[in-house]
């Protein structure tokens, strides 16, 4: 079987874009990885979109042929992919399979999300239904409050500090800072994160990604396409995706998310890697716990030490293992559907050299969670 | 919305799951256990009794003023994820109590309470919350 190459990346800025709808930001992301990629419209035999709840949102539902339409790529097959917040690399992942079957060449893969459309009630209740809307949403478990869950039985089984919760967030925007696609581009502190307004108790305001608008936008090729068009084309080593119980209270441990452990395990084996091969993260920080679980599900830490590691430095860039160069979804933004895309467009970057924060890796994991856990998929990218 | 509370009626009013031909108990009702894939489910009562494994307040504001249905909350409230005695856990509500007196392993029993109201006249939503043992 071939193996797939990204060749070609794309995004728009995140962050509160009223000028520009879904379909906007979507195009301006595809024309950008086009121009990007050195290849024509012709030649892209398919698109796969990752979106959440464009219906939600924008009362707009069959996005997958709208955003063809007006990128200018009918009447080639488009399909749209959801997987809540995991939607973007699980479109990833069928352009993937798409190539590595045999069946096309060369695919473009977008996520978008419009989020800023309706008010701040209104988007917390449109991503509440990523959980159980019966057993969890509607007697009042927002998202917040379900990673608030997990932070507090993390806190309370390993020690887990709220500072340390906060190191997250702060070191997140620092490495933003560089990014001119970031959201938020602005220097916080430890006591800033404490003492911003309490959203679900143990979790602030600064604690939470913020909700953003954008798109992110993927090429993918086969071996010889690739080759034809670039000499630098970043390989995806290694695609793989894990479910769960979409109810946290089904779950046998709540202190894990067991689809990332899952899905990391075997992006690794289909890699033939093992955790210390990998350079650079960029994984799912909708919550400042969400990275401290994510870097003990991926392997990288044991079980309960996310929170020290954290502490100490290790995931600075500089560290052990830089985590989020970017700034993450906490600080370089959250549009849903284009979170895991835009984790690709920064590994592309990365290893091609033309990140903002550089980390000179020779290979990064992405890692994006669906809702509270019931979804994760977890690339593998290398030069 | 009617037709979605009453086909939860068992689970939501008597707090009802199921039972599997292994032992393994499940809540909500199951059509397949999760731990042996039988299909061979019975309805199983459960006790209402149990213990706070963890909570979070939530100060956020819930309700949304452009639709009809409100959720019955305190502002700020608790939300827990409660191990049944049984073993099965469960989302709820932590009613009755102020936050500072709620307690990671706090025992706790289920109560019937109004969950959610429909507008001013509308389709009132009854169910399962807890309050402190
Ligand atoms: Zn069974």
């Amino acid at each position: 079987m071939t193996r797939v190459a990204i060749i070609g990346a794309g995004m728009t800025a995140f962050g509160q874009l009223w000028e520009k709808g879904l379909i906007d930001l979507a195009v301006e992301a595809n024309n950008k990885a086009l121009e990007d990629a050195g290849i024509g419209r012709k030649q892209i035999q398919a698109l796969y979109c990752g979106n959440m709840s464009s219906g939600m949102f924008t009362k707009q539902e069959h996005v997958s042929s709208l955003i063809a339409g007006a990128s200018g790529l009918s009447p080639i097959p488009s399909t749209r992919i959801e997987a809540a917040c995991a939607s973007g690399s699980a479109a990833i992942r069928e352009g993937f399979l798409a190539i590595k079957s045999g069946l096309y060449d060369s695919v473009m893969v977008v996520g978008a999300e419009k989020m800023t459309d309706v008010s701040s009630t209104a988007s917390t209740r449109i991503l509440s239904a990523a959980s159980s809307q019966e057993f969890e949403a509607s007697i009042g478990a927002t998202f917040p409050g379900l990673y608030a869950l997990l932070a507090r039985l993390h806190m309370h089984r390993f020690g887990t500090t709220e500072e340390q919760l906060a190191g997250v967030a702060v070191k997140n925007h620092m490495n933003a800072l560089n990014n001119p696609y970031a959201h938020l581009r602005k220097k916080i502190s430890v006591e800033d994160v404490l003492r911003s307004q309490k959203i679900a108790d143990p979790i602030k305001l600064l604690d939470c990604a913020p909700v953003s608008d954008g798109a992110a936008t993927v090429i993918l090729a086969s071996e010889k396409t690739a080759k034809s068009l670039t000499d630098t084309p970043v390989w995806i080593e290694a695609s793989a995706q894990a479910s769960d119980t979409i109810s946290l209270h089904d779950r046998d441990d709540l202190t894990s998310l067991n689809a990332s452990a899952v899905a990391s395990r075997e992006a690794l084996r289909q890699a033939r890697l093992e955790n210390q091969d990998i350079d650079c993260l960029e994984l799912h920080d909708c919550f400042t716990i969400a990275e401290i679980l994510a870097i003990e599900d991926l392997g990288f830490v044991g079980k309960g030490k996310g929170g020290k590691f954290v502490e100490d430095g290790q995931t600075e860039i500089g560290g052990k293992i830089p985590v989020n160069p970017s700034g993450g979804l906490k600080a370089k933004g959250h549009p849903i559907g284009a979170s895991g895309v835009a984790q690709a467009v920064e590994s592309f970057w990365q290893l091609r050299g033309e990140a903002a924060n550089n980390t000179n890796p020779a290979r990064i994991m992405t890692h994006n969670v669906g809702g509270s856990g019931a979804t994760a998929v977890v690339h593998i990218f290398g030069r | 919305m009617t037709a979605s509370i009453w086909r939860n009626l068992n689970s939501f009013y008597n707090l009802i799951g199921s039972k599997c031909r292994c032992s393994e108990l499940h809540f909500p009702e199951a059509h397949v256990c999760r731990k042996c894939g039988s299909t061979a489910l019975t309805e199983h009562e459960f006790s209402g009794k149990g213990k706070i494994v963890t909570y979070t307040i939530i100060r956020q504001q819930y309700n949304d003023e452009t639709e009809s249905e409100k959720l019955m909350i305190g502002n700020p409230y608790i939300i827990a994820i409660v191990q049944l005695e049984e073993g099965p856990m469960i989302t709820a509500q932590i009613s009755d109590a102020n936050p500072e007196e709620v307690t990671m392993g706090a025992a706790v029993t289920s109560v019937f309470r109004k969950i959610s109201q429909d507008g001013e006249d509308g389709v009132i939503k009854y169910g399962y919350k807890f309050i402190l043992a």
